[in-house]
């Protein structure tokens, strides 16, 4: 298996990077204070069940200068020796309660490894001892990946920073943002592994085909989740009675606004969880739930051919049953009882699909539903924090805040997907026969598409 | 633990769990299932999670007396599936008995356009239907009313029992499952409805004498004999004879009477064409439903997206990382001394030395304050050494308090404390005012300044 050992200065972000990389916060300690990690941490990564490389968090490197003299001295003293061996004789001959025994552990774990992935965190200032850090490094000839941190907001440190590696004749560097985490990134990393180690090389492709699958599951399976919302919440209907008193017509209202926070909660926490990440990540505001009035609208789109071909089979089936006594009694009902069937097929599909409606009409009821301003709300909301979630790595510590909204576009069809899904209350609810209904699966298609926008090719 | 595929019947159970967890999880006890939270897995696979899920259903109902209510569903859809063959039956049979009636001649393709157009009629709609995916067309209506009634929906009853039987309807009689569930009924109707009219016709001709005749209008004079003639070959090569063309001229209506080697064929044949195009087309069309109705089942999955599976799977499929320790710290569990910071501090003395170690250019002095070194390299740190060593006076070392501290800085203070006479000061430099530094990291600066020997009280927060 294929060692990679993250070393760097102290508090650079070595432990975030591994949990970034691992998508879970339980790895190691991270904490603002000197010198967390203090001892050599191995976690694997695989594909699937295939172990493919182990991380190696290591101890920062804190008194470097001090190091690189000790090394200069042991040098001095055996002229002869290579590089490597003055670092072997050092974790060799270091005891336990040396002041440098903390670096004694990062050069044990370089040596162990194939790769060495070098955190800079860009905020940094450009101090000789990195350059001596990354010079100590080199004698263990190891391939050495620069890794650049926290490159978000800090555009111009980047720049300074490529400069003066480029100096020392450093050019194959990579940024990796353990906090505003990108797919791409990772990637990347994974791919300078494979350039730097060929003997690795079919591994790592697994392991990247391996983590773009799971990546693109984790998205759609957000994206779905917020399509199941939108849905839900833009089916859900409250009936109001003529007769029903303001008390009553007031709590019909506050179901609705329950219904609609509880429902947008639910989805948070499911997008969370799908991400791994928890409650404490995000704050979230009451979302203000307006009322509507909902419709009965044969004309929306997909809503009369449905029922056509609904009522047509119905009638169909029923023609043929009629059909079967006409033929039965010898042709004496001169085909009444085929047009009885057709027109009792007719009515009764008419009645299974718009039953409530009628009875609703006759009754003279009305519907109260979520209204347009609300459900553009939440879909923006809720792309929004999808989009934060695909971009957080689970080293940042920070709460996400939603509630200003940005401005986000609605899908091109928005007004005719909305009118679609108002039109089957039955949609409310998640069940296989929604699930497999061909225009709901296109309405889904169509939400999905345009909540993951470009981030990543949706395949459904 | 090997994983074994769940059958569809374990998956219907999970969903018909599921949906009595979603409004009366609050009334079950879940004691017999919270050990399985957390079981850590390399990754995540569907065997593994469905029979975790399989698993725990199957406690879940055991512990909360939910069997019979579960079973219910599948025995009422049994109970309407055998009605309906049941009046398939008695539908077949009047059909048969009403075709023949009283008279004692039959005109044979009206008896055939009776015993088999209804039929024929319906096979025409599931074709149509399964081609063009018209569940509603391809369904017959007995199998559509026995697969709607036990389970007609009450929205607002929520019953553990409507709960349940609403889950099975959905997973067992809509989708894909539901279509070849469905077909499967329907030709079984037709079939008993057909083997019932049969048994009945043979029934009556062993016990009456039929004389069978044909007879045109419009059609042209050999059309029906011809008709006769094509539609008995299949029936010769399965060993049935069939009318000659002497025969089917003698059964013309008004030919006159027959003798009984004509009525035997023509019984042969009408028993024939009722297998071979109603029985057998029927049959061929049921076992294909049942082997599609297999493979519908065998491809059944479950919707993971839903919420309910969501965080079912992050309960009992933790993804393990299981990191492991390779090379330990010699002082782990060992907290460092807690650190008073001062109630006091004094303030800078007039006329203080000023050193910087590693500042950029974000750091502020205090404006009496000026920075004679900042020590970047180790040439600094050597020319910072010579100056101090002629120092007299207070030395104030300014340090970025928003950076962390570590035992290089640590070191360069105490090799620069080391040479000089001067008081020591440590000024707490920020980066911007309005932005105070964190707690966690002046206390780690006030650790390196008690570790290089400078009073508390000498530690300066700007």
């Amino acid at each position: 298996m294929l060692n990679v050992a993250v070393v760097g200065h102290t508090n650079t972000g070595k432990t975030s990077l591994i949990r970034t990389m691992l998508r879970s916060s339980k790895f190691g300690e991270v904490e603002d204070a000197a010198g967390t990690t203090r001892h050599v941490e191995q976690a694997t990564i695989s594909a699937g069940d295939v172990p493919i490389l182990n991380l190696h968090d290591t101890p920062g490197l804190e008194d470097t200068l001090a190091l690189h003299a000790y090394l200069k001295y042991a040098g001095t003293q055996s002229r002869s020796v290579s590089p490597v061996k003055i670092l072997e004789d050092f974790v060799a001959n270091i005891s336990p309660h040396d002041s440098l025994e903390q670096e004694a552990k990062v050069i044990r774990q370089v040596l162990r490894s194939d790769v060495l992935l070098y955190i800079i965190d860009v905020r940094e200032p450009l101090l000789e001892k990195y350059r001596v850090e990354l010079e100590i490094l080199t004698r263990s000839a190891k391939p050495i990946i620069p890794v650049f941190n926290f490159v978000a907001g800090h555009e111009q440190e980047l720049l300074r920073w490529r400069e003066r590696l480029a100096t020392y004749n450093i050019h194959a560097t990579l940024e990796f943002d353990t906090v505003a985490f990108t797919f791409e990134a990772e990637k990347r990393l994974y791919q300078k592994m494979q350039t730097l180690v060929e003997k690795h090389y079919n591994n790592l492709q697994l392991l990247i085909d391996y983590r773009a699958k799971v990546w693109k599951q984790l998205c759609l399976s957000g994206a779905k989740r917020i399509a199941e919302l939108i849905v839900s919440v833009a089916c859900y209907r409250e009936s109001k009675n003529p007769h029903h008193n303001q008390i009553t017509d007031s709590l019909n209202e506050d179901r609705i606004r329950d219904f609609v926070r509880k429902a947008e909660q639910k989805c948070l926490n499911d997008l969370l969880a799908i991400f791994n990440f928890s409650e404490k990540d995000v704050a979230i505001q009451k979302i203000p739930v307006n009322d509507g009035h909902w419709e009965l609208d044969i004309f929306a789109p997909g809503i009369l051919k449905a029922y056509g071909l609904d009522v047509g089979s119905a009638a169909a089936k029923g023609a043929a049953a009629g059909a079967g006594i006409d033929l039965m009694v010898g042709g004496l009902s001169l085909g009444t009882a085929s047009a009885l069937g057709a027109l009792a097929g007719a009515g009764w599909s008419t009645f299974r699909r718009y039953g409530d409606e009628i009875k609703a009409k006759l009754q003279g009821a009305k519907w109260l539903c979520v209204d347009e301003n609300t459900l553009q709300i939440l879909y923006f909301r809720q792309k929004q924090l999808l989009e934060k979630l695909m971009h957080r790595g689970h080293a940042a510590n920070n709460t996400m805040q939603l509630e200003t909204l940005e401005k986000i576009q609605l899908p091109a069809d928005w007004t005719k997907l909305i009118s679609t899904v108002r039109q089957n209350p039955a949609w409310h609810t998640s069940s296989s026969l929604r699930n497999s209904h061909k225009q709901y699966q296109e309405i889904e298609s169509r939400l999905i598409t345009a909540i993951l926008g470009d981030q990543i090719p949706v395949m459904l | 633990m090997t994983v074994t595929r769940n059958s569809f019947a374990d998956i219907v159970r999970i969903e018909q769990l599921r949906r009595i967890e979603s409004v009366h999880a609050k009334t079950l006890s879940y004691m017999s299932v919270a050990a399985m939270d957390n079981y850590p897995v390399p990754d995540f696979k569907y065997a593994d999670f469905t029979q975790r899920l399989a698993r725990r259903s199957d406690l879940l109902i055991r512990d909360n007396g939910l069997e019979s209510v579960i079973a219910k569903s599948l025995r009422h859809f049994k109970y309407a599936g055998w009605v309906s063959l049941i009046v398939a039956a008695i539908l077949g049979s009047m059909a048969a008995g009403n075709a023949v009636s009283e008279s004692h001649t039959l005109n044979i393709y009206w008896l055939l356009a009776v015993l088999l157009g209804f039929n024929l009629l319906s096979l025409i709609l599931w074709i149509i239907g399964i081609s063009f995916r018209m569940q509603s067309l391809s369904s017959g209506v007995a199998a559509q009313l026995a697969s709607w009634l036990p389970f007609r929906r009450k929205d607002a009853d929520e019953t553990i029992e409507s709960l349940a039987s609403r889950a099975w309807w959905e997973s067992c009689l809509t989708g894909v499952v539901g279509k070849w569930r469905i077909s499967v009924l329907t030709h079984q109707f037709w079939l008993i409805y057909l083997a019932a009219g049969m048994i009945l016709l043979i029934l009556l001709m062993l016990a009456k004498q039929y004389n069978f005749v044909w007879g045109t209008t419009l059609l042209p004079e050999n059309s029906l004999p011809r008709l006769t003639e094509s539609l008995g070959r299949p029936l010769q090569v399965i060993g049935l004879e069939i009318p000659d063309s002497h025969q089917i001229s003698a059964s013309r209506i008004g030919a006159g009477i027959q003798n009984s080697e004509t009525r035997v064929a023509w019984a042969r044949f009408l028993i024939g064409v009722l297998l071979v195009y109603g029985v057998l087309p029927r049959l061929i069309v049921l076992a294909f439903s049942v082997v599609m109705l297999r493979w519908a089942e065998r491809s059944f999955k479950l919707d993971l997206y839903l919420p309910y599976y969501i965080e079912l799977r992050q309960r009992l499929m933790t993804r393990r990382t299981a990191p492991k320790i390779v090379d330990a710290d010699p002082q782990a569990g060992m907290k460092p001394m807690p650190i008073a910071q001062p109630r006091q501090t004094y303030l800078l003395p007039a006329g203080v030395h000023a050193l910087g170690i590693e500042l950029d250019d974000q750091a502020c002095w205090p404006e009496a304050v000026s920075c004679r070194h900042n020590i970047t390299d180790m040439q600094s740190l050597a020319e910072a050494v010579e100056f101090v060593k002629k120092l007299e006076g207070a030395l104030v070392i300014g340090v970025a308090a928003y950076r962390l501290p570590d035992r290089g800085i640590q070191r360069m203070i105490a090799d620069l404390l080391a040479v000089t006479h001067c008081k020591p000061w440590l000024l707490l430099l920020n980066k911007n005012p309005a932005a105070p530094v964190t707690e966690s990291r002046e206390i780690a600066w006030f650790r390196l300044a008690e570790n290089c020997q400078i009073p508390a009280e000498h530690v300066i927060t700007s």
